[in-house]
């Protein structure tokens, strides 16, 4: 433990709670998937707390810089943006590290890795990003973002956008555990072909996978990252290898 | 045994013993098969079960768990063939508890022969099952299920061509029709007879099956016993997949350190190769030699266009899927009020004319004895015959067809977002639609859900759905006596009554909700024999339970009148039954019995009342009042006993008290108020 302080004030960053760090991550999504000030609300319901805690953490993470709140949301500062993408960095390399070095099975990996992020510091990290050859996706599909580097955003479209009717590649799926496990027992990963076959307005969506029919609630489905037509994600991640 | 007392006088006898012991053993082996019937969900599995097996079908629950497994006997040449249905999965994977049990029930009980029923309208599917199941190197054969809806969607597989690619025997049946599982039963048998495993297991990848053989090797050389009898090579394919289970399984043998250590090195190795993870990279793998498979042994002829294509479409439409829904549903409460009203005429009509007369002429010379089993025998049996089978009968039959037709996962998916409101999803929809069935088995149903909270949500709820035997209590007393028009409000009642706790509930508890993912069946024609044999199985316990305790009950309120006892439990509680509700004072010996069986309410209320006739007992407001508290109080027992099962005694006592508390407020205000008029 003292070691890993010891680490910390080398490289000159403050040392954050692991629950600072869940609530910069969780700002983090919310503005590079949707765009999005983080609500109060959202972040509660995320995070599974109660709105009064959240806006104490906020007021926190606003004394030390790393947001800016007020009614509408909280948006992360030039710094605090920084820290989040330490944060996601390590949460995703410990993703690909617990399944490509471990063996750990798909689901329930992120959860996993929500404990292991807390405990690794920043040279240990650039370590794993190394021996995993500086990976570009993590395991669910998400671009794993680096400082300096370009946006996390994934280029697509949420599934649940998608008409009657419309063909589309898989690119990112959820991280839950249980969602997880049912996605890849009807083998919806991403690289896979589905296809809108109906679609209940704000309501609920039937996708043909194959010869299987299968119907996902929007909550699901708007967190399902497609793009449109053939699969060109896959065969670029291949090339990338080679 | 020899160890024990083993002296050379004894060496005859002791020889003779072992002789008989062997012989035994070799019997057994002769004429005893196990044959496990797996496949995906919806394939016809129980189609092809139930007539293999007839009618000699015990259901129990996996020991540990609430999956049903059916296990059926038959006698086939000199062979005793005990058929295993396992649930419907699609993969061995210890993800589900359906999985897990299917999984377990193979490793466990090894099968003599395994019966792989794929669908041959969607081979692609099957085989990924299909292919887990070959790794495991018993007998096995593959029965190409729905031929018919094959030809008529378009494809017709080649069971040659399946046959020579898998390397197992391939039969065709329409179960549905019954064609052919005559024919697949005895080449199953034959199978087990046999003996031998798949000749070859279709590989992997090159890079891949280079490791699972180099682990393959290391399992060979370093393990004395692989778990369960696996092949080193389908063990070695599930630790490369991070199958928890079975690394756990390993981790206990003796020198495994290594095996393990090969396994990690190897999916790292396979994950640095292909920018996967090995469990991730097999699955695939396992799903292109699926697709690859089924592309090549399917041909492609003219498909017929098909009814249930269309109604599959306008089922799941939303103009059209929420006016079907409620069409399905006043279907289901019209034949409920006028079959089971018919029948409750009838039933209780003929008993009153035929029977009656003379068992109470027979009781009449035994004095008080007689009275008291007048009340209990006489009366009780009429009540029994106005609840069991006009409602619960048909209730049971209606609703077993609708899930064989497919029709239930529809409902899920037109009412997802309405579900999201009162903080559940579209799963939660078939199990609390089985609760107007019976609300135990749609309990342990909601083990489905994923989060605590979705299950006590649903659970809460569940609790609040009329059951068929409060609709036998509604319909029997409302429905009859006073019109369709007054149990169709408390059925609205009810429903509003269950939206509101849903959205409170979903309001003040704490979380998130998850959401539905699901696999839509396409609709199909329901089987007569397996819809009956289901109904019989749900039906079997009232009969065989719920009789001999409504009799006991029947006679012990007989004993209580007689004896003039009734008074004393009536009046202190009184305040409470006429002051509040309005109701006679005795009939609070109904209510307390409605708590350990609800039908019993009504039963108990005919026997109290003394006439079938309770119009001549009771207002029609009271009446009504009756039937309201009735459905809303304190679930029954066997309910209570689910819940503290699920969900823990504080979480069952909470809703046992919440909805006595509704049930008073809702009840007492209809009676003060009496909105209605009646």
């Amino acid at each position: 433990m003292d070691n890993m302080t010891c680490h910390t004030i080398k490289s000159g960053v403050p040392k954050l709670s692991a629950s600072e760090e869940e609530y910069l991550e969780a700002i983090y999504r919310r503005q590079t998937e949707g765009g999005e000030r983080a609500k109060v609300k959202d972040l509660a319901k995320s995070l599974g707390v109660k709105g009064p805690s959240v806006v104490e953490m906020l007021m926190k993470l606003r004394d030390k810089g790393l947001v800016t709140y007020d009614r509408s949301g909280a948006v992360l500062t030039g710094q605090g943006m920084d820290q989040a993408v330490r944060v996601v960095l390590r949460h995703k390399l410990a993703e690909r590290l617990l399944c490509d070095v471990f063996g750990h099975e798909l689901p329930g990996v992120h959860e996993h890795a929500c404990d292991f992020e807390h405990v690794l510091d920043d040279e240990l990290t650039e370590r794993i990003d190394a021996l995993l050859k500086k990976p570009s996706t993590c395991p669910h599909g998400g671009i794993i973002p680096r400082l300096g580097g370009s946006s996390a955003r994934v280029e697509g479209e949420r599934l649940s956008n998608l008409g009657c009717g419309e063909s589309c590649t898989v690119v990112v799926i959820p991280e839950e555990r249980e969602t997880v496990e049912r996605l890849l027992s009807l083998n919806i990963l991403p690289g896979s072909k589905v296809k809108v076959i109906e679609k209940l307005p704000r309501g609920a969506v039937m996708l043909q996978c194959g010869k299987t029919q299968i119907a996902l609630s929007r909550e699901i489905a708007s967190k399902i990252i497609v793009s449109r037509g053939r699969g060109r994600i896959r065969a670029r991640r291949r090339r990338g290898r080679n | 045994m020899a160890a024990v007392g083993f002296e050379p006088a004894a060496e005859g006898a002791e020889t003779r013993f072992l002789i008989i012991l062997v012989w035994h053993m070799f019997n057994r082996k002769k004429t005893e098969i196990v044959m496990a019937l797996a496949g995906t969900p919806n394939v016809g599995k129980s189609a092809i079960f139930h007539q293999i097996t007839g009618a000699d079908v015990i259901v129990s629950n996996y020991p540990g768990t609430t999956v049903e497994l059916l296990e059926g006997r038959v006698k086939h040449r000199n062979y005793n063939v005990k058929v295993i249905d396992l649930p419907g999965v699609y993969s061995l994977g210890a993800v589900s508890e359906d999985e897990l049990v299917a999984r377990r029930a193979i490793l466990e009980q090894q099968p003599d022969v395994i019966v792989n029923i794929a669908d041959a309208s969607n081979l692609e599917r099957s085989l990924f099952l299909t292919l887990q199941l070959m790794e495991l190197g018993r007998p096995m054969l593959v029965v190409l299920n729905m031929y018919d809806v094959a030809l008529a969607k378009g494809t017709r597989p080649s069971p040659a061509k399946l046959s020579k690619k898998l390397g197992v025997p391939v039969v065709v049946t329409v179960a549905t029709r019954g064609e052919n599982v005559a024919t697949a039963f005895d080449e199953a048998i034959k199978l087990a007879e046999r003996g031998t495993g798949p000749k070859k297991v279709p590989l992997t990848g090159k890079d891949t099956e280079v490791g699972i053989m180099e682990l393959a090797k290391e399992i060979d050389r370093s393990l004395a016993t692989v778990p369960f009898n696996l092949s080193p090579r389908s063990l070695a394919v599930k630790l490369l997949e991070g199958d928890e289970h079975l690394i756990r399984a390993v981790a206990d043998l003796p020198e495994s350190e290594g095996v393990l250590k090969k396994a990690r090195e190897l999916a790292r190795e396979i994950a640095g190769r292909h920018g996967e993870p090995s469990a991730y990279r097999i699955a695939r793998e396992r799903h292109g030699i699926a697709a690859m498979i089924a592309r090549e042994v399917t041909e492609q002829v003219s498909a017929r266009p098909r009814l249930s294509h269309r109604l599959d479409d306008i089922t799941s439409n939303v103009r059209t899927g929420v006016p079907i829904m409620a069409a399905v549903f006043t279907a289901l409460i019209l034949i409920l009020i006028y079959v089971g009203g018919f029948l409750e005429g009838l039933l209780v009509g003929a008993w009153g004319v035929f029977v009656s007369p003379s068992l109470h002429y027979l009781f009449d010379g035994l004095g008080d004895i007689g009275r008291v089993l007048d009340i209990g025998i006489n009366q009780g049996i009429a009540g029994i015959l106005a609840v069991m089978i006009p409602y619960i009968l048909v209730f049971f039959l209606v609703f077993a067809l609708l899930e064989d037709v497919g029709y239930l996962p529809r409902m899920a998916f037109v009412m997802d977002s309405a579900m999201h409101r009162i903080g559940l999803h579209g799963r939660a929809v078939v199990p609390m639609l089985g609760g107007f069935g019976c609300n135990v088995p749609a309990i342990m149903a909601t083990r489905v859900l994923t989060t605590r909270r979705e299950r006590l949500i649903s659970n809460f709820l569940i609790t609040m759905v009329p059951c068929s035997a409060r609709t036998a209590v509604i319909l029997g007393t409302v429905g009859f006596f006073l019109g369709i028009q007054y149990a169709l409000v408390i059925y609205g009642i009810v429903l509003v009554l269950i939206f509101l706790v849903g959205l409170l509930l979903n309001r003040f508890l704490r979380g998130q909700i998850s959401g539905m993912i699901m696999e839509m069946p396409p609709l199909r024609r329901p089987m007569i024999k397996p819809l009956l044999s289901k109904t019989w199985m749900r039906m079997k316990h009232f009969v065989y339970f719920a009789t001999p305790l409504l009799i006991v009950g029947s006679l012990i309120i007989g004993a209580l009148h007689v004896t003039g006892l009734l008074t004393a439990i009536v009046e202190p509680l009184s305040p409470l039954t006429s002051g509040w509700l309005g109701l006679p004072a005795v009939t609070i010996i109904s209510l307390i019995y409605g708590f350990i069986r609800k039908e019993g309410a009504l039963v108990l209320l005919v026997t109290i009342a003394g006439t079938p006739n309770l119009l001549q007992f009771m207002t029609p407001l009271q009446l009504f009042v009756f039937a309201l508290v009735v459905t809303i109080y304190v679930p029954c027992v066997a309910t209570i006993a689910a819940l503290k099962q699920e969900l823990g005694w504080k979480d069952a006592a909470m809703i046992g008290a919440s909805t006595f508390l509704i049930a008073l407020l809702v009840g007492g205000a209809f009676f003060h108020l009496n909105p209605l008029r009646l």
